[in-house]
């Protein structure tokens, strides 16, 4: 039942680009989980006579930003910021997502008219438009804004879990699993999940990207992350104030974000190919 | 087929409806206190002053009451009155939605004239084709809004002096301006939208070009490349039109970005704007029209597909 | 509207002209007859945009409804002083007030003391058929407008710009973009670190320094009930870096209170020992108290502002939790005392300090004054200075009560910021006011010609 890992497959799926991919989303998380302790600096060290010192400069590699504090330092905070939001909110989207695609594409009727009529509800508001109304209520922050983009990404999971338990729910493993009238839980967990998962699995590296999209869009329009912590939005905000006077901090974070979603998504495409073979042509 | 548009529109009302009071309880529980927008001058802010404030504004009532009463004016066309000015609301949507809905379109347009065909031309030679569009997309997927935006104002606006910076002049007025001033805007929001439109394109060719009647066709001797655009690329628009469809709707909420980057004259504005005024009717005047405009859109696509792939109204 | 539109579109019986004076407007004469008597002529054949008449009557009921607390009048404190006026005729009139006020006729001129028809008195409607210089053309909420010059303006032949078209630019960056692609000729509100870029470009950059920035506390409850720590404070802040970090330099540093003469500018200095040593004083020799810092997401400067504070808080030994709600959030919070301290934008509605300082120390629930503040010895020297009719008496009443804000610390002023505008070569003639007239520098786009 579950999926072999065809070796053949990964090499085919992997191309030597979406390695490099790969490798940068692994030294992105590296750089998050080691910040405090690789940091050349505390990024929220304020030197304000030494401001906007340019790149290379002894004691500051990447320069430093409106308040003389140290760029690479906070960029490397920034990416663990980014990363904790980003990844709390595809958990939460992805948990919810499935629960909610695994009831209402197994029992169908009322359960699967609740479930994805509310997934629909959530469609209805553009993603930015909802995240302000939210942030307007509960105030910027790194829990808002992992439970507002958790929201908002739990359409892309449900609806990918839906579709594919619709398709193996009347399967003969699922059958015979109900023949021997195993616990519906247990069904959705060892019949059903295992079997729809190649496709969810890949799901995940894309819903990290459009948070890390989404959530420096907000951090853009000055709903994200509120400073004085660190982060690559918040980053590109001020980089754009400051692009006459010093274009430094508004390229190194652009490029920061840009990579990192476009890493993650190539990721993605790498394991849908590798986990998910019926999606191969469909992209 | 009857049954299934009634269907399909009641299911509308009733989101339209499950949102449009989400909206209502939420901007209601936010913190902020119209009042205090609208108090100051020398009387400061007293408790008298904010009371006689929030009187007037009928939010000393039962929010029970006050909800009632939104949603009979909704019914009638009246979105209510905005507190910072007192003009009705639709009135103030109905001035902005156009810029809007113009940005929405000319980017769309733009999208399927850019996406259509760079999508089935790596559908149909694949290969080194494929591999390009793949990655050209992933890039232009992966680059956010606000740079690029910041880019296009920086080059074509600050250094070459092209094009306007932003704001926008009604069509009416200065047809030449108005398309000037759509320009840059519309071509960022584009370029998410294109590499959307072009991978559908690319996976509907690949899939239709497998079908059986394809070689079947190519079999009785009909050139390829009259087989593929007769047949082929015309089979393949079913889906890509789906996801035009649900596509313009996120791209609403992309123009959040666009009209802030550009001081685009549009909807979003107002929405930024009332908001940061906490204006109650304003914001929930424009979240609603956008979430029905969201929903028609995607009944329009639903209702299309289910008279294109009879299959489809089952569900 | 904003009262930048409302001078170019109204008049008062005063206004700001030049570099800030206040020179007769709707009035062509002003007369003080005594230290409480005022006597005016307005101009013969004066008229609204829509060609009615304007009267004294009008007059008398605008100011009389301005002098009505309940309309949250801009300028209240002014008219309130106004005992009675006396109409001799439809062009003369006589304003008799309760006490001696020397800024009655700033108040006057205030750009939002606009005479407008009876009908338009109201706190529901927006006044647009006035008497000012331009008249309304087309009205684009949110996006924009259009100003056409009003011919039957008393000074109408000195106004030298046919039209304006005025668009929002609610984005800085947006607004420097639309001068810089040639889109606008004229922009306000220049943001600082764009100066030098628009400078190079070739633009004229031409600022004043007028509205200041001070440290505000919660006085009522937490350590800042202390007067001792809010000197600490006084002395804590380096004005320097702040004006460097929030205006790019942009601005001068304040060491007490702004326009008040050597008695009243030099109040406290930039000390951090002496910071140090009052935090011992007040029993935190060994760092603390922790306090909370409000700030806002939406107003960048304020925001940079107060990060600079919390650096500067943090180096004598104060503990500091940063929080920054938008603004509408951060408003109630303020007003409410939700807070140990936060930074906020002030500027005086009139130059004399005892007529503008008592709005800062009075019990008020105001979002831009400490939280429970009051102190009624500063009160009674401020009063005595309002009403004193000789200069010595006045200057000494000033003199207390800038001692007493020395040392009691209702604020701590922390600089003052240069607001600029900016043009094209073509403009010429644009002149900015000084002090707290500068915001109402748009009054003189009326002189201003554009060439090419």
């Amino acid at each position: 039942m579950m999926q072999r890992l065809d070796t053949r497959r990964l090499t085919r799926s992997f191309t030597p680009l979406r390695w490099a991919a790969f490798a940068f989303v692994v030294l992105v998380i590296l750089a998050a989980t080691l910040a405090p302790w690789i940091s050349p600096h505390d990024p929220l060290a304020q030197d304000i006579p030494r401001r906007f010192l340019p790149i290379g400069s002894p004691d500051h590699l990447l320069g430093t930003d409106e308040f003389g504090r140290d760029l690479l330092s906070r960029l490397l905070h920034g990416a663990r910021v980014e990363l904790v939001v980003a990844l709390g909110a595809s958990l939460v989207a992805a948990v919810l997502g499935i629960t909610l695609g695994l009831l209402g594409g197994y029992f169908g009727r009322w359960v699967e008219l609740l479930t994805m009529r509310t997934v629909e509800v959530i469609l209805a508001f553009p993603p930015i438009v909802l995240a302000l109304l939210i942030v307007t209520i509960y105030g910027s922050g790194q829990s808002t804004l992992i439970v507002i983009m958790g929201l908002l990404f739990i359409p892309a999971f449900a609806r990918l879990t839906f579709g594919q338990t619709l398709g193996v729910r009347s399967a003969e493993y699922v059958e015979a699993a109900r023949a021997f009238a195993a616990p519906t839980g247990v069904i959705l967990a060892r019949a059903i999940l295992p079997n729809v998962s190649g496709a969810l699995i890949a799901q995940f590296p894309i819903t990290l990207a459009n948070a890390i999209l989404l959530g420096s869009g907000l951090s853009y329009l000055g709903l994200g992350i509120t400073p004085p912590t660190p982060s690559w939005g918040g980053m590109v905000a001020a980089g754009q104030r400051f692009m006459p006077v010093d274009p430094t901090m508004l390229i190194i974070s652009s490029i920061a974000v840009t990579l990192t979603v476009l890493s993650f998504g190539l990721l993605g495409d790498a394991l849908r190919d590798w986990l998910d073979p019926k999606s191969r042509r469909r992209r | 087929m009857v049954s299934f548009l009634i269907r399909r529109i009641a299911t509308a009302i009733v989101l339209a409806w499950v949102v449009l009071t989400l909206i209502f309880f939420a901007i209601h529980t936010v913190p902020g206190d119209p009042a205090y927008q609208l108090a100051g001058g020398d009387s400061g802010f007293t408790e008298e002053g904010l009371q006689q404030i929030r009187e007037s504004l009928g939010l000393d009532r039962p929010l029970g009451e006050q909800y009632a009463n939104y949603l009979l004016g909704v019914l009638g066309g009246d979105l209510g009155e905005s507190f910072a000015t007192g003009q009705p609301v639709a009135q103030s949507i109905l001035r902005r939605l156009p810029a809007t809905l113009q940005l929405i379109a000319a980017a769309a347009v733009l999208a399927i004239a850019a996406g259509i065909p760079f999508g089935a031309w790596a559908g149909r030679r694949r290969g080194m084709a494929d591999a390009l569009m793949t990655s050209v997309t992933s890039v232009a997927l992966a680059v956010p809004v606000y740079v690029v935006g910041a880019l296009a104002v920086l080059l074509f606006s600050v250094t070459w002096r092209l094009l306007p910076a932003g704001g926008l002049t009604p069509f009416a007025e200065d047809p030449m301006g108005f398309l000037r001033g759509l320009l840059l805007p519309a071509v960022t929001l584009s370029l998410a939208f294109s590499a959307v439109v072009a991978r559908m394109t690319r996976t509907a060719v690949i899939e239709t070009s497998d079908r059986d009647w394809v070689r079947t066709a190519t079999s009785f001797g009909l050139t390829r490349r009259r087989v593929f655009n007769r047949y082929v690329l015309r089979n393949s628009m079913n889906p890509v039109v789906t996801v035009v469809g649900l596509e313009i709707g996120s791209f609403l909420g992309a123009s959040v970005i666009i009209e802030r980057v550009f001081n685009y004259p549009g909807i979003s504005t107002l929405l930024i704007d009332g908001v940061s005024a906490r204006d109650y009717p304003v914001v929930q005047g424009v979240v609603i029209v956008i979430a029905v405009l969201f929903i028609l859109i995607n009944l329009v696509v639903d209702i299309l597909y289910g008279i294109l792939d009879p299959r489809a109204r089952i569900r | 509207m904003s009262y930048q539109l409302y001078g170019l579109m109204h008049r008062g019986l005063m206004t700001y002209s030049g570099k800030g004076e206040v020179v007769p407007a709707l009035a062509e004469t002003v007369e003080q007859v005594d230290s409480l008597t005022y006597k005016f002529m307005l101009h013969d054949g004066l008229t609204y945009h829509d060609g009615t008449p304007l009267v004294a009557d009008d007059v008398r009921a605008a100011l009389l409804w301005y002098a009505d607390p309940a309309n949250s009048a801009r300028s209240y404190p002014g008219v309130r002083f106004i005992k009675d006026i006396a109409i001799a005729s439809d062009t003369e009139f006589t304003i008799t007030l309760n006490s001696v006020n020397l800024s009655f006729l700033e108040y006057l001129a205030d750009p939002s003391a606009f005479i407008v028809p009876q009908n338009q008195l109201s706190a529901d409607v927006e006044a647009t058929n006035g008497a000012g210089p331009f008249k309304l053309e087309s009205w684009d909420e949110g996006v924009g407008l259009v100003l056409t010059k009003f011919d039957g303006f008393y000074g109408a032949d000195d106004v030298t710009l046919d039209r304006i078209d005025v668009s929002f630019y609610s984005d800085a960056t947006a607004r420097v973009n639309a001068l810089l692609s040639g889109d606008v000729d004229f922009i306000d509100y220049v943001p600082w670190e764009s100066y030098d870029q628009l400078e190079a470009s070739g633009f004229v950059v031409h600022g004043e320094v007028g509205v200041f920035q001070s440290a505000i506390f919660n006085v009522e409850t937490g350590p800042f009930a202390d007067p001792k720590l809010r000197l600490a404070v006084a002395y804590a802040l380096n004005r320097e870096n702040a004006t460097a970090a929030a205006f790019f330099g942009h601005g001068t540093s304040l060491f007490g209170v702004p326009g008040s003469g050597p008695t009243g500018e030099n109040l406290w200095e930039y000390n951090p020992e002496r910071a140090k040593e009052l935090l011992a004083e007040a029993g935190y020799a060994n760092g603390g108290p922790k306090v909370h810092l409000l700030s806002n997401s939406t107003y960048v400067f304020l925001r940079d502002l107060a990060l600079s504070v919390q650096a500067d808080l943090e180096a004598v030994g104060f503990e500091v939790e940063f929080t920054s709600p938008d603004w509408p959030t951060f408003t109630e919070e303020a007003v409410a005392g939700k807070y140990d301290v936060t930074v906020q934008g002030n500027v005086g509605n009139v130059q004399d300090p005892a007529g503008w300082l008592p709005r800062l120390v009075q019990p008020r629930p105001e979002a831009n004054k400490s939280f429970g503040y009051s102190n009624a010895d500063l009160d009674a020297a401020l009063a005595e200075a309002l009403a004193a009719e000789d200069a010595g008496a006045r200057q000494a009443a000033l003199d207390r009560a800038y001692k007493l804000i020395g040392e009691d610390v209702p604020f701590a002023t922390i600089n003052q910021r240069m607001q600029a505008y900016a043009y094209t070569d073509r403009v010429s003639g644009f002149e900015v006011m000084l002090g707290f007239t500068q915001p109402y520098s748009v009054n003189n786009l009326i002189n201003v010609t554009i060439t090419g």
